[in-house]
This record gives structure tokens, sequence and C-alpha cells, in this order.
């Protein structure tokens, strides 16, 4: 997309404008990366998008309710073309640069000179922090996870932890069902748990009796090391009674320092959730190791190192290559699939294989 | 004359089967893209269609925090992609 935005913008000025508009998050997880809670933190996620990717295409950040997301279609990786009188001339769910450049050239007008990746900045590549990670046991949950609607109530200090509340789709239909709380650090503060300071703390307040929790108190498992950066699970079982739509509260007790042994700090912060599926939750990325990327190795049939399109299985090239393809020679390699599996596995702690995948 | 027509036909067919050759070999991902396009097909018929308004009273964020309205993106022609960190 970078490469499609300089050449018009060396080419025709201003005559076509290109945003990105940033919203909830595809795939929380991926490089430890958590959900904000706020425009703040949406505006903070933004400057380290545009530091990762060295683009210079200007942002939009989305609104906390999700309405430039939900006005276009709900599109997660979505690309539209508008016109001068306000009306769309091209969309598609997935982002297609070079689909986008033949519907530039018909609307806007040809390029004398085209810019290939390889010619753009190096794409920064974040560091695997230096605090212990991957040493937490990721518990096997329960297959058909989706994240309920939770909201951060304010609070004075940051949210140095995020909160990920999951069920699966029977709690909407009054059976019981497992409920899973997942509690990152952002990433986006640089702070560790210091467990010598205690473990993390849920306590849940339904609104009233009509939501069955079977225990309102949970901690944390034990963690040996004195810091680490590592997720925490805890769970237990819900059932809702009756169609009204009610909520429960959380409030979230933990211990953070800062990296740099600036601070450490107890914090004490609430979640309002309901029990309802949230369509901008995004999918946590276990579906993806598991289901879709695990294996990628066996497609290298001729065992070069290398697998290029033809050992691909057909309609899923474009799949494959465009998930892995970081230097963006059609080809997939080794260090692409490293690089990738590492941005589904870092700051998720120690995984089992079953991570709550749908 | 019958003759005729179905060799015009049968070089019709090759012609149209070469170019697709060729068209694979210079790139290399065109014959394919079924996964991509089996969200792209559906997504078509959803709305916002195009043709539809989607900029009236819409409004976000600017990259700083300031109001952003979608109206003044009025009178160019503009490119939204929909993009996070993730």
């Amino acid at each position: 997309m970078e490469t499609v935005f300089r050449d018009y913008r060396r080419e025709y000025g201003n005559e076509v404008q290109f945003f990105y508009v940033y919203k909830t998050l595809a795939h929380p997880e991926t490089n430890g990366i958590v959900p904000p809670v706020s425009i703040k933190e949406r505006l903070l996620h933004i400057a380290k998008a545009k530091t990762m990717m060295q683009t210079e295409m200007a942002w939009i950040c989305d609104a906390m309710d999700n309405r430039v997301k939900q006005a276009f279609g709900g599109t997660y990786n979505g690309e539209f073309v508008i016109g001068p009188n306000g009306k769309i001339l091209r969309k598609r769910y997935w982002s297609d640069p070079r689909a986008l450049r033949k519907d530039l050239a018909t609307l806007v007008g040809p390029l004398k000179k085209v810019t290939t990746t390889n010619q753009l900045p190096t794409v920064f590549t974040p560091q695997t922090p230096s605090i212990a990670n991957g040493i937490v046991q990721r518990p096997a949950l329960p297959r058909g996870l989706v994240a309920l609607k939770s909201n951060a109530v304010d609070s004075n200090d940051p949210h140095f932890a995020k909160l990920r509340v999951e069920s699966t789709r029977a709690v909407s239909g009054g059976s019981k069902a497992p409920l899973v709380f997942t509690v990152y650090l952002d990433p986006i503060y640089k702070v560790h748990w210091n467990n010598r300071a205690g473990k993390v703390h849920l306590e849940i307040k339904p609104e009233s009796d009509s939501i069955q929790i079977a225990d309102k108190k949970l901690s944390a498992a034990d963690v040996k090391e004195d810091a680490d950066v590592d997720p925490r699970w805890l769970t237990t079982s819900i059932q809702v009674a009756g169609k009204k739509r009610l909520s429960f509260e959380v409030t979230l007790t933990y211990t953070v320092c800062d990296d740099a042994q600036s601070f450490c700090k107890k914090i004490k912060q609430q979640y309002l959730v309901t029990p309802e599926p949230d369509r901008n939750a995004g999918t946590r990325p276990g579906i993806f190791l598991n289901g879709l990327f695990k294996n990628v190795r066996k497609f290298d049939t001729n065992h070069d190192g290398v697998i290029v399109a033809d050992e691909l299985p057909k309609g899923q090239k474009t799949l494959y290559i465009g998930h892995l393809d970081f230097n963006g020679n059609q080809k997939i390699e080794t260090d692409e699939i490293d690089r990738f599996m590492k941005m589904f596995n870092d700051g998720r702690g120690i995984s089992t294989g079953n991570d709550g995948d749908q | 004359m019958k003759f005729r027509l179905s060799t015009i036909a049968a070089l019709l067919i090759i012609a149209v089967a070469c170019g697709q050759l060729a068209a694979q070999h210079s790139d290399p991902l065109n014959d394919d893209g079924e996964f991509v396009n089996q969200y792209n097909k559906r997504f078509e018929s959803q709305k916002p269609l195009v043709g539809d308004a989607v900029l009236d009273g819409l409004q976000a964020f600017d990259e700083h925090g300031q109001p952003f309205m979608f109206d003044q993106l009025k009178g160019k022609h503009s490119v939204i992609v929909f993009g996070c960190l993730t």
C-alpha cells in the first residue's frame, strides 16, 4: 500500500488522498499487542504503527464505538476508493494493493514509474522484551470461545493490564458456559508483573442473581520468577437466566513495575462485562497457528528452504504469501516463517496447543 | 464455411488460453485468490454498496486526536484502508 501511496503522491500530488483507518485489533495477542481502552491509547498504537510500518500515509483513528468500521461494513482489512462526490467507487474486504493500482490507473491516471516494496525503508521489527516471557503455561482452553462485550471503567492510572473476557455462545442461550479471563500487560506501557508483590486477582459482582458465577473471587497461578510479562488466565463458569440484558462488574487487582525500574504500583481497576459476543473484539491468533500456519513448512516440497506459489495449495496462495511474504518477493523464506511464528507467540505464554479456537 | 468457423473458434480458445497462461506466468498469484475472492464477493453484496454515500456526518479523529470529519474528503478521490497493529 505504501508504494501505491508514494507513487500517486509523487505523480499526482494531492489529487488522490490516502488514509489508514485505525480500528479495533483483528488479532489481539499478536506481538503481545492488546486492545486499547481509550482514544489516547489508540493514538499511541497509531504512532507505533507508523514507526513499525515506516509509513508516511495519514491515519484516521476510529471512535471507541467503532462507528467508522461499522459504517464501512465491519471489515477488518478492507479497502475503499471514494469518488470526489463522496460515493464508493471500489470496495474490497481485503486490501489488495495490486488491484488498487489497476483501479487508480483507471480512475485517476496511469503512473510513469512504479515503486517496489524493496525500494522502501526497512520495516521495523519489534524487539523481544528483556523481561522473562514465555514462562507461564497457558491452560487448555475450551473450544469455541468468543469475546464478551467488556468496557474498562475510567481510572486515574493507565490500564497497564487489560482484561479480555470470553465464553462460548452457550452463554447467550442460558446454558452453563465456561468463563475465561485473560489479563494481558499492555506492551505500550513497558511494564512487567511484580510477582513478589502478589498474584493477579479478580473479583466478580453480578448485577443480579440472574447471573450465576461459580467462583466470584479468582487468583492467577503462582509464578516463580520475580518478574515476567506473560498473560494470566483465570477461569470459572457462568449461567445467565432470562433474556434481560444484564452485566457484571469485574475488579482487577495487580502490581506492575516499569521496565526502567522507576516505579512499582498496585493497581485496582474495574470492567463492566455484558455476557454477549462482541463483534469488534477480533479473534486471538491461536486459530491461525493451529489451523492454517502451523504446518506451512510442509509445502516446501523440494526442500530448498523457499516456498514458491506453485508449491502452495490452490486457492490459498494469496493467503499464505499475503501473510508471510514480508519482503514482497512473492516467495516464503524460512526466516519469514520464523518471524511470523514469533509474532504470534511473543507475550502469549506457553501454549498447550488448544487456545480456545473456534 | 463450417470448417472455417470451427477453426476460428478453436484458434480463439487457444488464444484466450495462451493469454491466461502468459498472465499466470508473469504473475504467479493471478490464477489464484480464491480465498480472498470468496470474502470479496460476499462483501460486494453487503452494505455499503458501490455507489453508496458513506462520508456524510461521519466523524472520528485524526492521528493527533483532533476531530476528523469525513465530509472533508469530498472533492478528490480518496483511498481508505483499514488497518491496525495486528
